[in-house]
């Protein structure tokens, strides 16, 4: 396939090893509440270094973060879609107000 | 390359068939010689979305096993996305997977497979777990269709094979579930789950489901995800055969599998032109087709690589 199936094979299969990988000095040490954005940067910065070394075990709260940010973000985005109004009920966009009555004379 | 699916006596014929063969073979003959029998492929495009319907799955998977080692929900869910993030990074040029699709990619893929868990932490389509202790997730299986078409054999004599691979074997009141991960961008209604019907995959799916577990299953179930650039919706739905319906879909795969035979025998598949598609849905190989004949190897050659497809490989 494509260059990225050439990068995703380099990926040792065993979780176990993966899991020693991620970051003792990284920049994901030092996480302040942060948007999914914001977290995801920080992974990224760590991995860009090169840094793969204990991620869980160091990292517990920035993946906490970043398992709580989709959620929120997945939770207001079902309400606000559940506030849109449906389809049809959007009202008119005329900006004089109709007589009904002038409307059915004519 | 080798492929083992294919016939030790007749090269070009295949004898272990699975979805993804049958469906070239049926959508058009030469199509299916291009890709199966030859084994060409479009070179340096990664499929976007089945990238994210494999990493999708395996997190899954990667979750069930967590869970019948005694992982608590929460801690499965964090384990799977650490798996993700590691897995969604290109590690040859220093980034993150990026996608020419909008609605897959790494955030969707992580945003749906948390929320997927989330849905169905107490899933009562729950997951059979097998004798040695193992959840039944990504079950391989494949089985000598002489053993539903009475006689079925190839002209070598040698057997014809279905194979494929379950996502799952749940149980849900005693009775065993083949569930079936789908994702889409589009809405989740009526129409879209009618693709499912008739459908080559799922018919076999059925079938296999009657002959290799250890009693028949009363259905698949499909789980469908609407994945959003903001948002994913779930639904899910069991798609339904009656034996009537297995039995149609058998005596077609054998006369498709008949008219294999005779291409085999002329070495000619003929191209189905009403087949060829329109836009996005255009056949990859119209190039090659819409070519002189006498240009189409050298097309083949510099537009497209080998790769192998053997439905007997496991996962």
């Amino acid at each position: 396939m494509s260059d990225l199936k050439a990068g995703l094979q380099q990926i040792p299969k065993d979780e176990n090893a993966l899991a020693d990988e991620l970051i003792a000095n990284s920049p994901l040490r030092e996480i302040d509440p942060a948007s999914i954005d914001e977290l995801l940067d920080r992974v990224n910065d760590a991995l860009i270094a090169g840094v793969p070394s204990r991620l869980r075990e160091n990292n517990d709260e920035l993946l906490d973060k970043l398992v709580d940010g989709f959620r929120r973000e997945a939770a207001q985005w079902a309400v606000a879609e559940r506030e849109k109004k449906p389809r049809g009920t959007r009202t008119a966009r005329t900006k004089e107000p109709v007589d009904l009555n002038q409307a059915i004379d004519l | 390359m080798t492929n083992t699916a294919f016939s030790q006596e007749l090269p070009k014929l295949q004898l272990a068939w699975d979805s993804v063969s049958y469906n070239a073979l049926d959508k058009c003959p030469r199509y299916y010689q291009l890709s199966i029998v030859l084994g060409y492929g479009l070179s340096g495009n990664t499929n976007d979305h089945l990238l994210f319907g494999r990493l999708w799955h395996s997190a899954c998977e990667t979750y069930d096993h967590q869970r019948v080692q005694g992982v608590d929900h929460e801690s499965a869910v964090r384990h799977v996305v650490y798996c993700l993030l590691i897995n969604t990074w290109d590690f040859v040029h220093n980034r993150p997977w990026v996608s020419a699709e909008p609605t897959k990619t790494r955030e969707t893929l992580i945003r749906t497979t948390i929320l997927y868990l989330d849905n169905f932490e107490n899933d009562p389509l729950a997951t059979v777990i097998k004798a040695d202790g193992q959840p039944a997730v990504e079950v391989s299986f494949n089985f000598d269709l002489g053993e539903v078409i009475n006689g079925f054999r190839s002209p070598t004599g040698e057997s014809y094979l279905w194979c494929g691979h379950f996502d799952k074997v749940a149980e849900w009141n005693g009775e065993y579930w083949i569930p079936d991960k789908k994702s889409t961008k589009f809405e989740l209604n009526e129409e879209y789950f009618s693709q499912f019907s008739p459908d080559n995959q799922m018919s076999g799916y059925h079938l296999a489901g009657q002959v290799v577990l250890h009693k028949p299953i009363a259905g698949i179930m499909i789980d469908a995800a609407q994945i959003l650039v903001n948002g994913t919706r779930f639904r899910r739905r069991p798609v339904p055969r009656e034996p009537e319906h297995l039995a149609e879909w058998l005596t077609d795969l054998r006369m498709k599998l008949r008219e294999n035979e005779e291409y085999v025998r002329q070495d000619y598949w003929p191209m189905r032109a009403k087949s060829c598609g329109f836009g996005r849905m255009r056949c990859s190989f119209c190039p090659v087709c819409a070519a002189e004949p006498v240009a189409r190897q050298e097309i083949l050659d510099n537009f497209y690589v080998h790769r192998v497809w053997d439905p007997l490989e496991t996962r």
